[in-house]
């Protein structure tokens, strides 16, 4: 039997997907409207899909998901595209399956603590509907307004609470899924334990790669009974790290412990004015919760490491108005980042957190060497980096060295026994970096998980792991690829 | 590496990574493998690998991780690590799982007390290094509790009892000793039990552990002392009884809790253990349902981390009560496990509704040990499930 060929697959996937989830819910032909999901949240990473079909439900993303198996049609599914690593990115000649309009909280259970939600459903939709019940669920990305549960599950996202409380991965219990032959599976179950081999785990933070999430059963956490959260500067980063240090090392697990650097505080002030001091080298937000007699004896205690370390000032939130101002700051920093620069690369690496100062030294080395600046705003208290690469990208030679910059910090991270993505994930803009953290049998046996889930390769191909090929070519005008640079490689 | 032969029973124990990968990739292709932690017992026409002698570990007290062979003995890394004032996440420990290897504890995927406060062993995985039946060595996470570079295999490797790899060393995150520990013990029934961990719940009390089993019900709770001595009272009041009257223990006071009673009754039980995992409300009506099934009058009884809502059932054998417990969880649409070896004649360790995904499992399977060399009771249910030759 022959082969069609892609475009008479593609064509025979657009005459028939209308029938499976209604013709409004379908964009073909509209230019303009595919354009718009041709990208996550880092927008360097560009394609635009062929058909974007909007699910209302986990049958139709089945149905969509068989047809796209039978056809041999490469497809990626997407929430709500705030992705930082290219991975919601279609796949050349592919469709989106946008799962942006599944938004029904089924069911919060108050005694077992359990939230059951559809993938489009918004991270802090979640705790907002739970509030009343005094419930709220714990990971909280950046982007928590908007970012959809079935993106966290698909990156395993943390977020600043992470610390204390753990990623998605330590409170999803259970997730159907639409895996890549068109079959609909619940991995997990609703306690922590489920017999068999646990997909649960092997399926969360996969970046799509081995199907697309319908529904997901979430643990819910009780609200904590007080929580205090204050603001220290210290006249270097160096004696915040040291803070860092002290606070753990007493045997405390704050909620939260974030760091920012001067230029990045700058940024933050100029974008939402939380009123961080401007002139302080470095400032940690710290936060304790628990219960009251919990809190108030570990805050005092953290206010004391703080001070034994060189704290110049602390600023208390005496109010949750104070708090909220505070965390705004930090959750701005990346939007912030735009008033430093017109454009800027945001790395995600991950380093033990004793070499915090270290590396940030040899970050600020690297900057001068390149003319750029970097800012630095990160999880200080699980070593999670997020040094922020400024730079203009009308300029060729200048877009280039920030690319070469951000490479060498992850590479950097790398070396000192860190990794590539603490958050983020590595998606497309990380793909090639895989290979400085893996060798070859590792990545052997990450291809061997993935083909179990998807024999054909069409859940979102080109993320996660290298391709074989220029790896990491970004769309665009032609760039040497550093293969080509160092002689491994040759374009024909 | 360590060896012996015993019929045509041959046991390894490997002293490195590359010695395990070496001794497997040198097999025949049909050599049959199994993967243990410490036991010595041989099987027939079966290499026994074992992670006993994989020994040393890497730890970094001022980051809170520990990177370990799987060999090192839980009760040594206990020891060692509150020296610094740390612990892994897995606790309390009887003095037979003291002796078990942490390749053990690992892929026999075994929950204690502590799974209440901080999950599932996986939940504090954060890499692992291994062998697969054909001797390519891999890795994946790392040493740094925050990481979501590539797919997590670590995690998989958990409970898998050896049918994916043999892992040869695990990257632990690490938590402080509590600075007070306690434990609150009363009478309660099961459903009492649930209403009172429901309580709990709402108070804002965070339990450590959360234990039922014998009409008892106990709860760990930890912090410092103010906060301790605050929870207490609450749980009283929630009890009704004055703290005076309550059977309370700290934590250091040598009395055995009633976590380590109860695992130390599973241990020694010499029937069938089935491990199961419900929502927590629906705890009393599983019990209601073996009662009125009668397999209680057959000496079936019951054991909870109950705030996880993870039970075990102790079913005496043999005897028709397991095939009817399969068929009462599968009425109910409950998953559970065997978690000890059923005898001859029962080849699937699943029992009630079958865990989702079973033919992406086969897979998995054939694509970590193609050649099917490991002998694994997850191997053969899996297989027997999905209708495949083992």
């Amino acid at each position: 039997m022959a082969i069609a060929s892609q475009s008479v697959r593609m064509e025979e996937f657009k005459r028939r997907v209308g029938g499976l989830v209604g013709a409004g819910e379908c964009i073909l032909g509209d230019a303009a409207a595919l354009s718009s999901y041709g990208s996550d949240g880092l927008i360097r990473f560009r394609q635009t899909p062929e058909v974007v079909v909007i699910a209302n439900n986990a049958e139709e993303v089945r149905a969509v998901v068989a047809l796209c198996s039978e056809l041999g049609i490469p497809f990626v599914g997407r929430g709500s595209g705030t992705g930082l690593s290219g991975g919601a990115v279609p796949p050349a000649g592919g469709v989106v399956i946008a799962t942006s309009a599944m938004k029904e909280i089924v069911e919060i259970d108050p005694v077992d603590r359990i939230a059951v939600v559809e993938p489009g459903v918004a991270n802090l939709a979640v705790s907002e509907r739970a509030a009343p019940l005094g419930l709220y669920y714990a990971p909280d990305p950046s982007s928590q307004s908007v970012c959809s549960i079935g993106g966290n599950v698909a990156e395993n996202s943390g977020g600043a609470h992470c610390l204390k409380y753990g990623f998605t991965t330590n409170h999803v219990l259970a997730m159907e899924v639409a895996l890549p032959d068109g079959t609909l599976e619940v991995l997990g179950g609703e306690s922590p334990f489920e017999p068999g081999l646990d997909l649960r785990s092997a399926f969360l933070g996969s970046e799509g790669t081995l199907g697309i999430v319908t529904k997901v059963w979430l643990r819910m956490l009780s609200r904590p009974e007080a929580v205090r959260t204050l603001v220290a500067d210290f006249e270097s980063v160096e004696s915040a790290g040291a803070a860092v240090s002290a606070i753990i090392a007493a045997g405390i697990v704050p909620a939260a412990i974030e760091m920012m650097d001067a230029l990045a505080i700058e940024a933050c002030e100029k974008a939402v004015g939380a009123g961080y001091s401007l002139d302080t080298a470095a400032a940690l937000i710290v936060e304790v919760d628990g219960s009251q007699e919990e809190v108030d004896a570990l805050y005092e205690e953290v206010k004391s490491s703080c001070a034994l370390c060189g704290c110049t000032k602390i600023r208390e939130a005496a109010d949750q108005a104070e708090r909220s101002r505070i965390w705004l700051g930090r959750k701005a920093a990346f939007a912030a980042a735009g008033r430093l620069a017109p454009a800027y690369i945001v790395q995600d690496g991950v380093v033990p957190r004793t070499a915090l100062a270290s590396v940030l030294g040899r970050i600020a080395e690297l900057a001068t060497e390149a003319g750029l600046r970097v800012a630095n705003v990160f999880h200080a208290g699980d070593g999670n980096l997020h040094p922020l690469v400024l730079y203009n990208p009308d300029s060729a030679e200048e877009s280039e060295s920030a690319e070469k910059l951000a490479t060498e910090i992850v590479e950097l991270c790398v070396e000192i026994g860190g990794s590539i993505t603490g958050e983020h994930g590595v998606g497309l803009e990380k793909a090639c970096s895989m290979a400085a953290m893996f060798d070859d049998g590792d990545l052997d046996v990450m291809q061997r998980l993935r083909t179990a889930f998807d024999g054909d390769g069409i859940s979102n191909p080109g993320k996660v792991l290298p391709s074989p090929r220029l790896c990491g070519d970004v769309p665009g005008r032609y760039r040497a690829h550093p293969l080509e640079l160092s002689g491994k490689a040759v374009r024909f | 590496m360590s060896g012996g032969v015993k019929g045509a029973a041959r046991w390894l124990g490997p002293t490195s990574s590359s010695a395990a990968a070496e001794a497997l990739a040198s097999m025949e292709p049909e050599q049959r493998v199994r993967i243990v932690g410490h036991t010595q017992e041989a099987m027939e026409g079966v290499v026994t690998l074992a992670c006993a002698e994989l020994r040393g570990y890497e730890h970094s007290p001022a980051d809170q991780t520990l990177v370990a062979a799987t060999g090192e003995r839980l009760g040594e890394i206990e020891a060692m690590l509150a020296e610094h004032g740390q612990r892994i996440s897995v606790f309390p420990l009887t003095e037979r799982q003291k002796g078990m290897t942490l390749g053990a504890l690992l892929g026999g995927g075994k929950d204690v007390a502590s799974v209440q406060r901080y999950g599932r062993l996986r939940e504090s995985l954060i890499g692992a290094e291994f062998v697969l039946p054909d001797g390519t060595r891999a890795h994946s996470g790392g040493r740094v509790i925050k990481n979501v570079a590539g797919y997590d295999l670590a995690k998989i490797m958990v409970g898998s009892l050896g049918a994916l790899a043999f892992v040869t060393a695990a990257s632990l995150r690490l938590y402080p000793l509590p600075r007070r520990s306690v434990r609150v013990r009363a009478a309660a029934d099961l459903g009492a039990a649930v209403a009172l961990v429901d309580a709990a719940n709402r108070s804002g009390v965070e339990l450590a552990t959360c234990e039922w089993g014998g009409g008892e019900i106990e709860f760990g709770i930890e912090g410092p002392s103010a906060a301790v001595e605050a929870a207490v009272t609450r749980l009283a009041g929630l009890l009704g009884k004055e703290v005076a009257k309550l059977e309370v223990d700290e934590g250091d006071s040598g009395a055995p809790s009633l976590a380590l009673r109860l695992a130390e009754e599973r241990e020694s039980f010499d029937g069938i253990l089935v491990k199961l995992g419900t929502r927590l409300s629906r705890a009393s009506a599983l019990q209601a349902e073996i009662i009125a099934e009668g397999l209680a009058d057959e000496g079936v009884w019951m054991h909870s981390h109950l705030g996880t809502g993870i039970h075990y059932l102790g079913v005496p054998g043999p005897g028709g009560a397991l095939g009817r417990l399969d068929l009462l969880l599968q009425r109910a649409g409950i998953g559970g496990q065997l978690i000890t070896d059923p005898g001859p004649g029962r080849g699937s360790v699943f029992v009630g509704r079958r865990p989702g995904g079973l033919t992406t499992m086969r897979r998995l399977l054939d694509g970590f040990d193609p050649l099917g060399r490991l002998v694994s009771p997850m191997r053969t249910s899996i297989m027997e499930e999905t209708g495949s030759a083992v």
